[in-house]
């Protein structure tokens, strides 16, 4: 019973604490939110003030509304500053989301708009990941919030 | 003080007392189609899914598969596909604005292929047919538009504040128009770099 009550107590501070580890809001400062590693074939980026498909590069920035499309047979990954990497399978389109919190809506690092992508997580007790899809967010890590 | 309603919700997403803090490594995998979206959970802490309409938030346990299939709501577990019509009934969920970002300033270039054109992105919504896009410049008359995909280009506009939304069309079904953004459009005026000829005699 004592252990059960405090695990609750635990829950109760991961519910009402802010998150301790490295999160999107605090690398706001130091620029792009995430970087492309791991390119296999035609991967292709479009800067959210741009109209074009451009050729993704290795280590290429990327910033919030920005997109990246994978064609067939392609894969890359992502690098999060936050500590999380995402790599995307085939014929995949994800967005960086917005690294600022607006009133209203949940954070989020990533959009996926279509196709498969891999999440890993090393450390979730201080980093934390969220991917949004058009009809769930999907939490892992330290910021999972309860509802 | 909590009382047994919250409680009961706070045992819900936490499952049973498996450990007070998160620990280990998050591994999972997401797929999205037009179906919804599927997770596999192949790490050894929990994953969260929230529905981006109201509703309940599920924790998908280590090793466990969940589907979230059928339109803005999330069903509980490892739910059937509904028949198509199941989406179709179901009330669309208004889409999340993504660029330009609010109050921001974009610059426009006309080149010899004509006007520069904004585009507006968002994120599908699933069980759209098409969006609806709505536009005002300097708060005149609102234009409406309709895009097939989660973007559109605005046709040549002049400078301006532009303000723009977008509901979800579905079968029989049209969401609440988004918040509202607007942006500042510049447009600048194509330079003619035209240097007097060398080497002319």
């Amino acid at each position: 019973m004592m252990r059960w009550l405090g695990c609750l107590g635990a829950v109760l501070l991961t519910v009402n604490c802010t998150e301790g580890g490295a999160s999107l809001e605090d690398t706001s400062v130091s620029g792009a939110p995430a970087k492309l590693s791991h390119l296999s074939g035609k991967v292709l980026v479009k800067r959210s003030n741009g109209d074009d498909w451009i050729d993704a590069a290795e280590a290429m920035d990327l910033r919030e509304n920005d997109k990246v499309r994978t064609a067939p047979g392609a894969s890359a990954s992502i690098d999060f500053e936050s500590g999380g990497t995402v790599s995307l399978g085939e014929d995949a389109l994800i967005a960086i989301a917005e690294t600022r919190v607006r009133p209203g809506l949940e954070r989020s690092d990533l959009t996926v708009i279509r196709g498969r992508v891999e999440a890993e997580l090393p450390d979730v007790q201080h980093q934390s990941l969220s991917v949004t899809t058009p009809n769930v967010t999907v939490r892992a890590g330290r910021k999972i919030e309860f509802q | 003080m909590i009382s047994a309603t919250s409680l009961a919700a706070l045992m819900f997403v936490t499952g049973p007392p498996a450990g007070p803090e998160p620990s280990g490594s998050a591994s999972l995998t997401i797929v999205v189609d037009d179906a919804g979206t599927r997770v596999h959970n192949k790490g050894s802490s929990w994953v969260s899914v929230t529905p981006n309409a109201p509703g309940k938030t599920t924790v998908v346990s280590p090793g466990a598969k969940e589907d979230f299939t059928g339109g803005p709501d999330v069903q509980q577990g490892p739910a059937p596909t509904p028949p198509p019509v199941a989406v179709a009934s179901r009330t669309l969920a208004a889409p999340s604005l993504q660029s330009p970002n609010d109050g921001e300033k974009v610059k426009l270039k006309t080149t010899d292929k004509g006007p520069g054109q904004v585009t507006l992105t968002w994120t599908p919504v699933a069980g759209a047919r098409e969006y609806e896009v709505e536009y005002t410049v300097d708060k005149g008359k609102a234009i409406s538009l309709r895009a097939a995909r989660a973007e559109a280009k605005l046709p040549p506009i002049p400078s301006g504040k532009v303000a723009w939304a977008v509901r979800s069309v579905g079968e029989g079904a049209t969401s609440e128009q988004s918040a509202r953004r607007w942006f500042e459009l510049q447009t600048e005026d194509i330079k003619l770099d035209v240097k007097p000829p060398t080497g002319w005699k």
